[in-house]
């Protein structure tokens, strides 16, 4: 386990700026997700961190060790792919094994082995020879028909149970150990191997796909073996590429869960790139926020939701998503008043200062959540606003209500259960006042109040 | 974990009962086949040859003495007895698999072909084993021992009466089971017809027809155009000299299939060394042509398709680029070169063709792998990378297994190049040389032919069906590589 350390990291394609000058350092046992939209560079800046793409500029640490330019291999870290990238001429088990195989047996321990398979099936096919030989002598023509059945029935074997294969290396790498000691170091390591695959396995409950292929597992298996793949190497760090967005919506909710079970029993530091903001804000310890190959903010589910930085984070966390309409800060007898098309809006105190301070008579955005805005019946109160309910939509725990303001102005809020409103009811409409935002007209940044407590 | 089952002990998947029915299917089909065999060169013996080129070789029974043949059909009977009991075996397995459901699934589809099968191959035993009996019973008394009746009437007796009675009860036994099957399986067409057609209209369904005749018309056009040489030469096999030289239709196609075929399969195994020596030759070449048409176009496709480098796509054309003229512009250039080089000389010049054939094929093979190379998904050999394999790993343990469907197009397709090539090889081997291939060979045949020494058109077409014979052998084997989905399962 290490931490990763990400120093002023650019990359370029050509002119285009796929990552922008991202400083992001990601602590031991953490969990981050790196959340955005597609194309904002958040894969980018994992498979640089994988070696699978160059750095333009920057360090890249992973503990205390820079490794720019280290191969893949070296870096100590397992990745999950979107497309869960399993070898699909390989058994489970063997997918599994291929990483410790990778690391833990020398190419010449490897073709030590594969000389001594070799042996093993001339022997064999000797000995069979020779066994029928001996029975054709005494029950002549008996003895050829045994060869001939076991000779192509061993073969049909060997090629058809890849379990039979392995019990063949094992046995060759047992017996060949007490003869030859350098294969016994390889035993060890291969009876470890088979340990650790059978101990993954149960953790992830595929211990019966163990001897299939691939393409004999559903969805949820592959992800499984997947995930097996990178946690059974007990890596540095792990890097999931999207890996629940091939999975049907019931299975992804299922895994989420898992996922982060998974992690938090073993503690490895994480780094998890989707474009799903619900699976970011359930799974992370901190999420970075990504927009067009700049980072945007980094923080806790609370704080990126409670005191979203600037507009696109605050659009792009919370669904559905915020509210925003544009308008001029006005002064009026001694109230601060946040003036738009469709209506006008005396602002909650603590802007008060902030916003008489700087942005008087100027534009700014305004930002409130669905479920920050509470609806009521028409009461006539000249002081609170009103607007027409324009369509319901009902999703069970809750029900979206879109409400439009006059002069084309709409809003979307999220009430609980399902909404005692009709269609074209005029209703009274509340924001809560500690829960609005208001955002800089040019810049997008949010306006924080001068005595803002952020605790969430 | 919830996820997390414990197991006390890891079950291993179970052998299903179809597995069992296949291994089994596949031992009765090895001993048929055996069977046959030694049925078959019994049977030669038979056959009186005509004064053709085979016609000083004596039949095997005047050579040896009764004691071989007797072994022979021991074996022979031994092998077709286990043969039948191992395919009755299987027929039980497969109707009890067939009656426990009717639904036809692509399993059952296929034991039903091997039944199918199996009961074709056990009839023809039934008919070689009937044929040797009356062979050896033909049998002269040889070097002042037993003929061939008192033979079978001493040391076999009723036993080949018995054979014979349960040959023919096993054939009624198969029989009432392909019938069975047959009509269930026609019940069950019947039903997934209903599925989708909802009631049969005959003016449509003549309509329809009327409709496609052009289409049939071109089809059958061309069909006629291909198919022609194949069946001239299935209709010159089924012929004897008499037919060929009275240009009339085969009069007794089956006694001349039997003749002609058996003379050349003798004639190749023990009387006609030269065609053995071409076969080795033309498998030489044709399996060198492939293997090194791989090692090359393997590593260059690989490193075209995978790797950025300066030239890349310039290169790439340049290659396409070589087979935009047509090879025989080569011919002349390639003959002076190698003769220069010297290795045109007799202990080179196998060599020097097969580098001929190789710097024709590898251009192609290299764009085909190229192009199968870019259809496996990248992040296979990603992860590969990252799980610990460096480049050369990833190519030899993750690429190239995935690329086994490439790399069989590949050879098939360099295999066929050198199998029938003709014009290269005459120039540069010439007619008479030692190292004739097998279209050399042919060809010399045709030419060799003088007045009193004529040529036998009904030997030479299954000479011609034994060369077709690997290649459509190759492709058989290798059809199920050939075809997509090598890659399934490994991404989504």
């Amino acid at each position: 386990m290490a931490s990763v350390k990400f120093s002023n990291i650019s990359k370029f394609y050509g002119n285009f700026i796929a990552v922008n000058d991202l400083n992001l350092t990601v602590e031991d046992h953490e969990f981050l997700v790196l959340v955005g939209p597609s194309g904002c560079g958040k894969t980018t800046s994992l498979r640089m961190l994988a070696g699978l793409e160059d750095v333009s500029r920057g360090n890249i640490q992973i503990g205390e060790r820079i490794v720019n330019n280290d191969p893949p291999k070296s870096r100590d870290i397992a990745m999950v792919f979107q497309s869960y990238a399993l070898y699909p001429h390989w058994t489970i088990y063997d997918n599994l094994a291929f990483g410790l195989r990778m690391r833990n047996i020398s190419l010449a321990q490897n073709l030590l082995i594969m000389i001594l398979q070799f042996l093993f099936y001339v022997l064999a096919f000797m000995g069979l020879f020779l066994l029928t030989s001996l029975i054709d002598i005494i029950l002549p023509g008996v003895g050829a028909l045994i060869f001939i059945s076991g000779l192509i029935g061993g073969i049909i074997t060997i090629l058809m149970f890849a379990e039979v294969r392995l019990d063949i290396r094992k046995f060759i790498l047992q017996t060949g150990s007490i003869v030859f000691s350098p294969l016994s170091s390889i035993a060890h390591v291969e009876s470890e191997i088979e340990t650790k695959v059978h101990k993954t396995a149960e953790l992830l409950g595929i211990e019966e796909q163990l001897f299939k292929k691939p393409k004999q597992l559903s969805g949820g298996q592959r992800q499984r073996v997947a995930l097996g793949r990178a946690i059974i190497r007990e890596p540095q760090v792990f890097l999931m590429d999207e890996p629940l967005s091939n999975l049907d919506a019931k299975l992804r909710v299922q895994m989420r869960a898992e996922l982060q079970r998974l992690q938090k029993k073993l503690k490895t530091t994480t780094i998890y790139v989707t474009h799903d903001q619900i699976e970011a804000m359930t799974l992370a310890d901190r999420i970075a926020v990504m927009n067009k190959g700049i980072l945007q903010q980094l923080g806790t589910t609370g704080e990126v939701y409670t005191f979203p930085v600037n507009k696109f984070v605050a659009g792009f966390i919370g669904s559905p998503s915020m509210n925003f309409i544009e308008g001029k800060i006005v002064e009026e007898s001694s109230r601060i008043i946040f003036k738009c098309s469709a209506f006008n809006y005396s602002v909650p105190d603590r802007y008060h200062t902030v916003l008489k301070d700087s942005f008087l008579n100027k534009l700014v955005w305004i930002g409130i959540r669905p479920e920050h805005i509470v609806l009521k019946d028409f009461s006539g109160n000249p002081d609170k606003l009103e607007a027409v309910v324009g369509v319901l939509e009902p999703i069970g725990s809750d029900t979206y209500v879109y409400i439009d303001f006059p002069k084309d102005t709409s809003m979307i809020v999220k009430v609980e259960g399902i909404a005692p409103f009709k269609l074209d009811q005029t209703v009274d409409v509340d924001f809560l006042p500690e829960h609005v935002h208001f955002f800089n007209y040019s810049t997008e940044l949010r306006i924080e109040p001068y005595d803002e407590v952020k605790e969430t | 974990m919830t996820i997390a089952k414990s197991f006390s002990s890891l079950e291993r998947p179970r052998v299903t009962f179809n597995q069992i029915a296949f291994l089994l299917l596949i031992f009765s089909f090895i001993l048929t086949l055996w069977g046959f065999w030694a049925s078959e060169t019994i049977l030669w013996n038979r056959i009186v040859y005509s004064n053709g080129e085979w016609a000083n070789s004596l039949p095997i029974y005047l050579q040896t003495d009764l004691g071989i043949l007797r072994e022979m059909l021991f074996s022979n009977i031994i092998l077709f007895t286990v043969g039948l009991l191992l395919s009755v075996l299987i027929s039980i397995i497969i109707g009890i698999n067939f009656f426990k459901s009717t639904r036809w699934d692509n399993n059952r589809r296929l034991l039903f072909r091997f039944l199918a099968l199996a009961s074709l191959f056990t009839s023809l035993m039934g008919f070689w084993i009937f044929q040797s009996v009356v062979v050896i019973k033909s049998f002269p008394a040889v070097n002042g021992g037993k003929n061939g009746l008192e033979w079978i009437e001493v040391e076999i007796g009723e036993y080949s009466s018995y054979l014979s009675l349960l040959g023919f009860i096993i054939q009624i036994f198969f029989l009432i089971v392909l019938f069975v099957t047959l009509i269930i399986l026609f019940i069950n067409r019947e039903r997934e017809i209903k599925l989708i057609k909802s009631e049969f209209n005959p003016y449509l369904f003549i309509l329809n027809l009327l409709k496609r005749i052009p289409f049939y018309i071109v089809i059958i056009g061309y069909l006629v155009l291909t198919l022609i040489p194949v069946i001239m030469t299935i209709i010159v096999s089924l012929s004897s000299t008499a037919d060929l030289r009275l240009y009339q239709l085969p009069t007794n196609p089956i006694y001349s299939l039997i003749k002609n075929f058996s003379s050349v399969i003798f004639a190749i195994s023990v009387g006609d060394p030269a065609f053995a020596t071409a076969f080795i030759y033309s498998v030489i070449l044709g399996f060198g042509t492939g293997l090194m048409g791989l090692v090359v176009s393997l590593s260059a496709g690989y490193a075209l398709a995978r790797f950025k480098f300066a030239g890349n796509k310039i290169l790439t054309f340049m290659i396409l680029a070589t087979q935009m003229f047509p090879g025989l512009i080569l011919l002349i250039p390639q003959y002076v070169i190698w003769k220069d080089i010297g290795l045109l000389q007799e202990h080179l010049l196998l060599f020097g063709v097969l580098l001929a054939y190789i710097s024709g094929a590898v251009a192609y093979c290299t764009w085909m792998m190229k192009g199968y190379f870019e259809t496996i998904p990248i992040d296979l050999e990603e992860a590969a990378l990252i799980d610990g394999a460096g480049r050369l790993g990833t190519f030899f343990r993750i690429a190239i297994p995935l690329a086994k469907p490439g790399m069989v197009a590949v050879l098939i397709f360099t295999f066929l190049t050198a199998w029938s090539e003709f014009v290269l090889a005459r120039t540069f081997i010439g007619e008479t040389a030692p190292q004739a291939t097998l279209p050399l060979l042919f060809y010399n045949y045709q030419n060799t032919a003088a007045p009193d020494n004529p040529i036998f058109f009904e030997l030479l077409a299954p000479y011609a069906v034994l060369v077709a014979l690997p290649p459509v052998i190759m492709f058989l084997l290798l059809q199920k590589e050939l075809a997509a989905g090598a890659v399934a399962g490994g991404i989504k």
